[in-house]
C-alpha cells in the first residue's frame, strides 16, 4: 500500500507544484509551504526543488534571479505559456480521472 | 556571498556549506550540474529563510544545528529511480583520460632507449677494467664500478617501468622491457661476481 501511495504522490507532485506557480510568481521556499499544508501529498522540499528545476529545464516554467534581503538571490518561477498548457492538460485529466475513480467507489462497498 | 540581515560566523556557514555540499554529492551522476546547482541554491535560500524567521541578529551553531534539522536528510534528495530518470539530458560522468596511442608509442620508444643504454653500458664496463688497470688504480675501479652499477640500476629500473605502463604499444616497449631485464639480471650477476672477487 504504501508504495502505491508514494507513486500516487510522485505523479501528482508535478501538477501541485504547476498549480501552485500558477497562482503568481513564486520561488521555491513559498512553493514548498504552499504544498506542505496540503494533506495527503506529503511535499517536502527535497521533492519540490528537483521537480521546479526539472520544469525549468523542460520549458514550462521561466526562472528569474533577484536578489534577497534573506541571503542568497532567489530564484523566481513564472509558468510559461507552455507550462499554462501543460497545467491544463493535467488538470484536465486529472479531474477525469478523479471523477471516474470517485464514481466506481461510490458504489463499492466500504 | 551576499549579505544577510543575520549575522553568520564562519563556522556556522561551514554548517551550511557541509550540507550544501552533501545535498550536491547526492545529486552528482544523477541530474545535470545545471540542476544540482538550481536545486542547491534553492536549498540555500530556504535556510536563509529559516534563519531570518529565527529572529536573532547572529546565529549561533545549535540555532543553526536546529534549522537544518528542520530539512529533509540529504539522502531525500537520491531519486527513488534508477539513475538518470530524473533528466532527460544525458549526465556523462567523466572516465579518467587514456594515454592516447601517440603517447603511448614515445613512452615505448623511451623504454626501449633506456633498456638498450642500461645493455649498453653493461657492455661497455669491461672497458673500464682496461683502464683501471693501465692506471694501476683500484679507487678508480671500484668509483668506476659503482657509477656503472648506479646507471645500469636506474636505467633498467625506468626502462623496465615505462615498458611494462605502454607493454600494448608494440615493438619498442618489448625491446624496453627485454633490454632493461637483461641488463638488471647481468648487473646483478656482475657485480656480485666483482664484489666476490674484492671480499
Amino acid at each position: 500500500m504504501g508504495g502505491w501511495e508514494t507513486q500516487l504522490r510522485k505523479g501528482l507532485v508535478e501538477l501541485a507544484v504547476l498549480a501552485a506557480v500558477a497562482r503568481g510568481e513564486t520561488y521555491g521556499y513559498r512553493v514548498v509551504e504552499q504544498l506542505r499544508g496540503l494533506g495527503g501529498l506529503a511535499c517536502t522540499e527535497s521533492t519540490v526543488y528537483p521537480v521546479l528545476t526539472r520544469l525549468a529545464r523542460e520549458g514550462f516554467l521561466s526562472v528569474r534571479t533577484e536578489r534577497s534581503p534573506a541571503g542568497p538571490p532567489r530564484r523566481y518561477y513564472r509558468l510559461t505559456a507552455e507550462g499554462t498548457r501543460r497545467l491544463r492538460t493535467m488538470a484536465e485529466n486529472w479531474t477525469t480521472i478523479a471523477r471516474s475513480v470517485s464514481g466506481l467507489l461510490e458504489g463499492a462497498p466500504s | 556571498m551576499t549579505a544577510t540581515s543575520v549575522r553568520i560566523s564562519a563556522s556556522v556557514q561551514a554548517l551550511i556549506d557541509a550540507r550544501l555540499d552533501t545535498i550536491e554529492r547526492m545529486l552528482l551522476g544523477r541530474v545535470s550540474r545545471q540542476d544540482r546547482l538550481a536545486i542547491v541554491r534553492d536549498v540555500e535560500t530556504q535556510i536563509h529563510e529559516l534563519l531570518q524567521e529565527h529572529g536573532d541578529d547572529e546565529i549561533g551553531r545549535d540555532e543553526m544545528l536546529a534549522v537544518l534539522a528542520r530539512l529533509d536528510p540529504p539522502e531525500a534528495y537520491l531519486p527513488e529511480e534508477p539513475a538518470g530518470e530524473l533528466t532527460s539530458a544525458p549526465v556523462r560522468v567523466p572516465m579518467p583520460a587514456r594515454p592516447d596511442r601517440t603517447a603511448q608509442a614515445r613512452i615505448a620508444r623511451i623504454s626501449g632507449i633506456l633498456g638498450l643504454s642500461a645493455l649498453a653500458v653493461l657492455l661497455l664496463s669491461p672497458l673500464l677494467l682496461l683502464l683501471a688497470e693501465l692506471a694501476g688504480s683500484e679507487e678508480l675501479l671500484l668509483i668506476g664500478l659503482f657509477m656503472i652499477g648506479g646507471l645500469v640500476l636506474v636505467l633498467g629500473v625506468l626502462g623496465l617501468a615505462l615498458g611494462i605502463a605502454a607493454r600494448r604499444a608494440g615493438a619498442w616497449s618489448l625491446v624496453g622491457i627485454v633490454a632493461s631485464v637483461a641488463s638488471l639480471l647481468f648487473g646483478f650477476a656482475a657485480g656480485s661476481y666483482v664484489l666476490l672477487l674484492f671480499l
